[in-house]
C-alpha cells in the first residue's frame, strides 16, 4: 500500500492526518492499515509523554546523571534477560522480559553505584562514571559475542524510529499507561519524598521504597524506548520537556501537564517537519534525532527569546 | 602471533601504538576532571564531539576520497570546535540560567547527540562510505589506522605534555586551593582555560580509538585506580597513564584476536574501556592502604585486638575463668571463643588448667596495663574534663584499646602518678 503522507509538505501533513483521523473514528480505517508516519506518531508521542512525566521528578531529584548510567545499562540488562530466556528473539521482545530487564537494569545500576560510593568511598560521579562505563562496555562485548552482530552497540544508541511495528504500539501504549497510572496513584508519596524526605519518613512513609520503586519506573521507561530512540536520546526525552516549562512554571502539579504537552506538541511539529523535508529537499533525516534536535533547540530558543511556552499557553 | 609482532608489522604497528598514545593522553588528563569533583563533564563533552566527528567526515566528503589520511585533520577540527561550544555552553547555563549542573550535563549530552545523529542519518544515502565511517567513532574502529595516526596523535600528545609540564605548578594550586591560587594574584580564568584546553585536547584525541560513547570510562577509570595506588599527585599523572596505556594494549590485542577468531570486525573501545575499569575495580578492591580487602582486614585486626584484650580484663578483674561464663560476658560464639583463646595461648597471655583458663606473667602485665589505661582515662575526664562520673565508663571501654605508651605517661605525668579512680578503685602500677 502506497504512503499516503508521500509528497506532503507541513501542512498538508496535517491535513492527511485530520483526514485520516476522521476516517478512522468513522470506521472506514482498520488499524492494520496504519501508514509508517502514524506508528511513528503514536509511538513517538507515547514515549515522548511517559518520559516527559518521569523526567519532572526526575531532574528535581537530580537523578539525571544516574539516569545517563541507567540508560546505558539498559543494554545488559536486555543482554542478561535475553540469555535467561534463551527463546526470546532479540529484535522484538515480551513484555515480561522486557519488565525483567528493566529490573535486572535498574539493580546493577544501583547497587553497583551504592556499593562503590558508600563501601569504596568514592566520589558519587565518579562511581557512576566507572559503573556505566563498565556496564555498557560489557553489554555491547556480550551482545556482539552472542549474536555475532557488530552494528549492535551502534543500534543501541541510535535507535530505529523509522522500522516500527504494530507491536510497538502496543508496548508504548503499555509504556503509557504504566507511567500515567504509577504518576496519578505515587503522585504523594513521590511529591513527599522527593520534596522532604524527612518529614515523609517521620510520617510513616517507605522513602526508600518508593526510591527504589521511582528508579524501577525511570528503568521500565527507558528500556521500552529503547528500540524506537536509543539509549542517548532518550535523556533528551526526560529531561528537555522539564527545563523548558520550568522556565515559566514553578508548580509541579502544572509541570506535570506542561512537560507532557510540551513533548507531544514537539513530536507532532518533527514529525510534520522530517516529512516536509523529505518531499521538498529529499533530505531524509532520522525521526528519533529530529525530535531530540527539536527538543533541544526549543529549549536554546526558549532561554534566547526570554519567552517560552507557557506563557504563550496562557495567552492563547 | 607474537607480542612483538603487533609492535613492528606494518599493519598492527598503527592501531597499537596510536591507540596508546590516545589512551596514554585520556588517562593522563582525565586526573584534571576527577581532582575538579566533576568527572561526568568528560561524558558530556566526548558526547558532544560526536557531531563533530560527523560534521568534518561530512565536510571532507566533498574533497577527499575516503581513505586518504588527511581526513583525520577534519574530523578532529570539527570535533575540537563541537567540543569548545558544549564546554562553553554548559558554564553558561550553569552560570548564567542556574540550571542545576547534573542536568545541564544531561542536556547537553543528549541534544549534541542528536545532532550528531542527524547529520550522520542525512549522509546515510547520499554518502554512504562516509556514513559507516563516521559511525565506526561511536565505538572506537582503530584497524584502519597507518604510520601517519602515529604520528598525529604522537604529537598530539606531546603538546598535551608541554602544556601541562609548563602549567604544572599553577594547575596544582588551583586544584587543591583556588583561594590560595587567588591570593597569589594569578588568574583563575586563564587556568581554568588552560584546564579546558588540555580536556579538550584529551577527548578529541581520545575518541578515535575508544570511541565517543566509552570514552569518559577511559578518563576517569585510571586516574580512579591510580588515587588507590598513591597520594602524591605526580605520581597519580604516571600510575594512570600507566593503567591507560596498559588497557589500550590489552584493548587491541584482544580486539584483533577476537576478530580474527570470530571473522567479524570486533569494536575496539569497549575491550579497552572494559580493561580499564577492571583494574579500576581490583584497585578499589585489593590496593593496600586504601582498598577494600586491606582496609576490612586491618578492621578485623583492631577488633580481634580489642576483644582479647577484654577477654584478658575481665579474667584478670572480675576472675572469670571458665568457658561458659567467657562466652555469657562477653557474648561470644564458641567458635569465636576457641579461636580467640588458642590465638591467646600462643601469644603466651594466658594457659589452661583443669578446664580453667588462667593468666601467665606476662598477660597479667597486659591485663594491668589496659585496667591502668582505662581507669586513668575516666581520672582523667572527670578530674580535668569536669564530665560527670557515671559517663565516664563507656570512653574509658572504647579508649583503653587506643592509648599508647606515650599518652599513658603524659597522662600520669598531668595527674602526679595517681593512686585511685573516681570509682574508689585502685590503679594498677605502671608495667615495666
Amino acid at each position: 500500500m502506497l504512503n499516503p503522507y508521500r509528497g506532503n509538505t507541513f501542512f498538508e501533513f496535517f491535513v492527511t492526518l485530520f483526514r485520516r483521523g476522521f476516517l478512522f473514528i468513522k470506521g472506514g480505517l482498520s488499524l492494520d492499515n496504519l501508514a509508517t508516519d502514524e506508528i511513528q506518531l503514536i509511538v513517538l508521542s507515547l514515549i515522548a509523554i511517559s518520559c516527559a512525566l518521569v523526567g519532572v521528578f526526575l531532574v528535581i531529584k537530580k537523578m539525571a546523571m544516574l539516569t545517563n548510567a541507567l540508560s546505558h545499562t539498559v543494554l545488559l540488562g536486555i543482554v542478561c534477560s535475553y540469555l535467561l530466556f534463551q527463546g526470546a528473539v532479540f529484535g522484538q521482545m515480551g513484555l515480561l522480559i522486557l519488565v525483567i530487564a528493566s529490573m535486572i537494569t535498574a539493580l546493577l545500576t544501583a547497587f553497583f553505584t551504592q556499593f562503590i560510593h558508600k563501601v569504596l568511598n568514592v566520589q558519587q560521579d565518579a562511581a557512576i562514571g566507572l559503573v556505566f562505563t563498565f556496564l555498557f562496555a560489557l553489554g555491547i562485548v556480550l551482545a556482539t559475542l552472542f549474536t555475532r552482530n557488530v552494528h549492535i552497540g551502534i543500534e543501541a544508541v541510535m535507535g530505529n524510529a523509522d522500522a516500527l511495528f504494530y507491536s510497538d504500539i502496543k508496548q508504548a501504549l503499555c509504556l503509557f499507561l504504566v507511567n500515567l497510572i504509577f504518576m496519578l496513584v505515587f503522585f504523594r508519596p513521590y511529591l513527599f519524598s522527593t520534596f522532604d524526605p524527612l518529614f515523609s519518613k517521620n510520617s510513616g512513609a517507605f522513602v526508600s521504597f518508593f526510591n527504589a520503586l521511582f528508579l524501577l519506573q525511570v528503568s521500565f521507561t527507558a528500556i521500552l524506548s529503547f528500540r524506537a530512540i536509543g539509549v542517548i536520546l532518550v535523556l533528551g526525552f526526560f529531561v528537555s520537556p522539564f527545563l523548558i516549562c520550568r522556565l515559566g512554571c514553578d508548580r509541579i502539579r502544572k509541570l506535570l501537564v506542561y512537560a507532557p504537552l510540551t513533548s507531544f506538541l514537539v513530536v507532532v511539529f518533527s514529525l510534520a517537519l522530517s516529512r516536509h523535508l523529505l518531499t521538498v529537499y529529499n533530505i531524509a533525516f532520522s525521526t528519533s534525532a529530529l525530535v531530540g534536535t527539536c527538543l533541544g533547540s526549543l529549549y536554546l530558543l526558549a532561554i534566547v527569546t526570554k519567552k517560552n511556552l507557557i506563557t504563550l499557553f496562557k495567552k492563547a | 602471533m607474537s607480542l612483538i609482532e603487533f609492535f613492528t608489522s606494518s599493519v598492527y604497528r598503527g592501531p597499537l601504538i596510536g591507540s596508546m598514545f590516545m589512551c596514554l593522553t585520556a588517562s593522563i588528563v582525565g586526573v584534571f576532571a576527577f581532582l575538579q569533583k566533576r568527572p561526568l563533564i568528560s561524558e558530556t563533552l566526548s558526547h558532544a564531539s560526536f557531531p563533530g566527528v560527523v560534521l568534518g567526515v561530512y565536510v571532507a566528503s566533498f574533497f577527499l576520497s575516503p581513505t586518504d589520511s588527511k581526513l583525520s585533520f577534519f574530523y578532529l577540527t570539527f570535533a575540537f570546535v563541537f567540543c569548545l561550544a558544549a564546554l562553553l555552553l554548559v558554564s553558561f547555563m550553569e552560570k548564567k540560567i542556574h540550571v542545576k549542573s547534573d542536568t545541564v550535563l544531561c542536556y547537553i549530552l543528549s541534544f549534541f547527540f542528536a545532532i550528531g545523529l542527524l547529520i550522520a542519518s542525512q549522509m546515510q544515502f547520499v554518502e554512504p562510505y562516509f556514513y559507516k565511517k563516521s559511525l565506526s567513532f561511536l565505538y572506537g574502529q582503530v584497524a584502519t589506522m597507518t604510520d601517519t595516526h602515529i604520528w598525529i596523535y604522537g604529537s598530539l600528545f606531546v603538546f598535551t605534555t608541554i602544556i601541562l609540564s609548563l602549567f604544572y605548578y599553577p594547575i596544582k594550586a588551583y586544584l587543591f586551593d583556588p583561594l590560595f591560587f587567588q591570593g597569589l594574584n594569578k588568574s583563575s580564568r586563564f587556568i581554568e582555560g588552560v584546564i579546558s584546553l588540555l580536556l579538550l585536547l584529551a577527548i578529541v584525541v581520545g575518541f578515535s580509538s575508544v570511541g565517543v560513547i566509552l570514552l569518559s570510562g577511559m578518563l576517569i577509570a585510571p586516574c580512579l585506580a591510580a588515587r588507590q595506588w598513591t597520594s602524591k599527585l605526580n605520581l597519580i599523572y604516571i600510575i594512570s597513564g600507566l593503567i591507560g596505556v596498559v588497557s589500550a594494549l590489552f584493548g587491541v590485542i584482544g580486539s584483533t584476536v577476537i576478530s580474527s577468531y570470530l571473522n567479524l570486525s570486533f569494536p575496539t573501545g569497549p575491550l579497552i574501556v572494559l580493561t580499564a575499569t577492571f583494574i579500576s575495580f581490583s584497585s578499589l578492591l585489593f590496593a593496600p592502604e586504601k582498598g577494600l580487602f586491606f582496609r576490612s582486614f586491618r578492621m578485623f585486626i583492631f577488633r580481634a585486638k580489642c576483644i582479647e584484650e577484654n577477654l584478658l580484663k575481665g579474667i584478670w578483674q572480675y576472675k572469670i575463668s571458665d568457658i561458659k561464663q567467657m562466652k555469657k560476658q562477653h557474648q561470644l560464639s564458641y567458635v569465636f571463643l576457641f579461636f580467640f583463646l588458642k590465638h591467646m595461648e600462643k601469644s603466651g597471655w594466658v594457659y589452661k588448667q583443669n578446664r580453667q583458663i588462667l593468666l601467665t606473667v606476662d598477660g597479667e602485665k597486659k591485663a594491668k596495663k589496659i585496667v591502668r589505661c582505662h581507669r586513668l582515662w575516666e581520672l582523667y575526664l572527670t578530674d580535668y574534663l569536669g564530665i560527670g562520673v557515671e559517663k565516664v565508663h563507656k570512653s574509658a571501654e572504647q579508649i583503653e584499646h587506643i592509648i599508647t605508651e606515650d599518652i599513658e605517661r603524659r597522662l600520669t605525668a598531668i595527674m602526679e602518678n595517681p593512686k585511685h579512680d573516681p570509682h574508689q578503685k585502685p590503679i594498677p602500677e605502671k608495667q615495666v
